[in-house]
């Protein structure tokens, strides 16, 4: 078990190997979730912002239509 | 027939495509990984000459492939939206870029640490890795241009035209063994002839490099979906996602 688990002396080096490849795939994955997720979120505060801004200003031109 | 590449143009169409399609890619993916490991770690035997050294072929060789196709990828992306003037193969290319420039990495680091026990070196300037490195420059250099532009539109001309110039690495890269001398192994699967390795080492290989393929269209996918929402994001279909009350992939 221990001789297989040493991979001939070579184990250091096929660990380094796959450890890189393990971060770069989960990473890639975790940053183009994390990038959408925020690209998203970014754009429904605008959205948001928006709304709320349209509404103050009806909310004046009511009150001034009224006075 | 052309009825599907021009669906393509549609934003809210490539969006909800995206989404559905990066699941549909991912879970294979994941599966042949786990499959490909299993095989090129446990079931391979060692090679006669490198012993256990050999099995980071299976994250080394499907690493350098894509990286090779990603660009190409890019470079190809780049070429429609300058000559269609197509804006979402430009959103394409952008996506690639990242992806390919953390492969490329991989690759160098992945043929590193195999060059070491190997030729008892983990750098040398061998056309090989020298151009694979180059590679690497050039995916730093797409996107250090296209973070250089304010405009969006000049950013994708200029990067695209950028792309496409260095698309001539691509065969350098692939071809560098076989036209100079060099520490660099020729190639053992993509000869013309039978490939030069066994089939118990070589089924594990297939499967990484098809695990790997779609991996990339699977992350593509999801790239793609948020690079289109934010150059789409004044248009209505995109608000009505943004609003939850859109049928286009709207989650």
């Amino acid at each position: 078990m221990e001789q297989s688990l040493a991979m001939g002396g070579y184990a250091g080096y096929i660990s380094v190997a796959y450890g890189v490849t393990a971060l770069v795939i989960v990473g890639n994955l975790v940053a183009a979730r994390w990038r959408f997720r925020k690209t998203r979120q970014r754009f429904r505060e605008q959205l948001r912002r928006r709304a709320g801004r349209a509404e103050a200003q009806n909310g004046r031109a009511t009150v001034g239509r009224e006075s | 027939m052309w009825t599907w590449f021009f669906r393509l143009a549609s934003p809210p169409h490539l969006y909800a495509l995206a989404g559905k399609l990066s699941l549909w890619f991912l879970i294979p993916a994941f599966g042949l990984l786990a499959v490909g490991t299993w095989g090129g770690l446990v079931l391979a035997p060692p090679d006669y000459q490198q012993g256990d050294a050999f099995r980071i072929i299976y994250v080394h060789v499907p690493s350098a492939y894509l990286s090779m196709m990603i660009y190409v990828t890019m470079a190809v992306a780049g070429a429609i939206g300058l000559i269609w003037r197509m804006k979402l193969a430009h959103a394409v290319a952008a996506s690639c870029a990242p992806i390919g420039a953390s492969f490329t990495f991989a690759t160098l680091v992945t043929g590193a640490v195999w060059g070491k026990p190997m030729w008892g070196t983990y750098w040398d300037w061998d056309p090989r890795l020298t151009s694979e490195l180059i590679l690497l420059f050039l995916y730093f250099g797409y996107m250090g241009l296209r973070s250089a532009y304010e405009d969006i539109n000049q950013a994708d001309r200029a990067s695209a035209i950028l792309a496409l110039a260095g698309v001539a690495n691509v065969p350098i890269i692939h071809f560098s063994v076989i036209w100079w001398a060099s520490l660099h192994q020729g190639p053992t699967l993509s000869k013309l002839e039978a490939p030069s390795i066994s089939w118990d080492m070589l089924w594990p290989l297939l499967a990484m490099i098809l695990a790997f393929t779609l991996y990339f269209f699977g992350v593509l996918a999801l790239r793609v979906r948020g690079e289109v929402l934010a150059r789409e994001f004044q248009s209505r279909w995109a608000q009505d996602v943004l609003r939850g009350t859109s049928t286009a992939g709207g989650k």
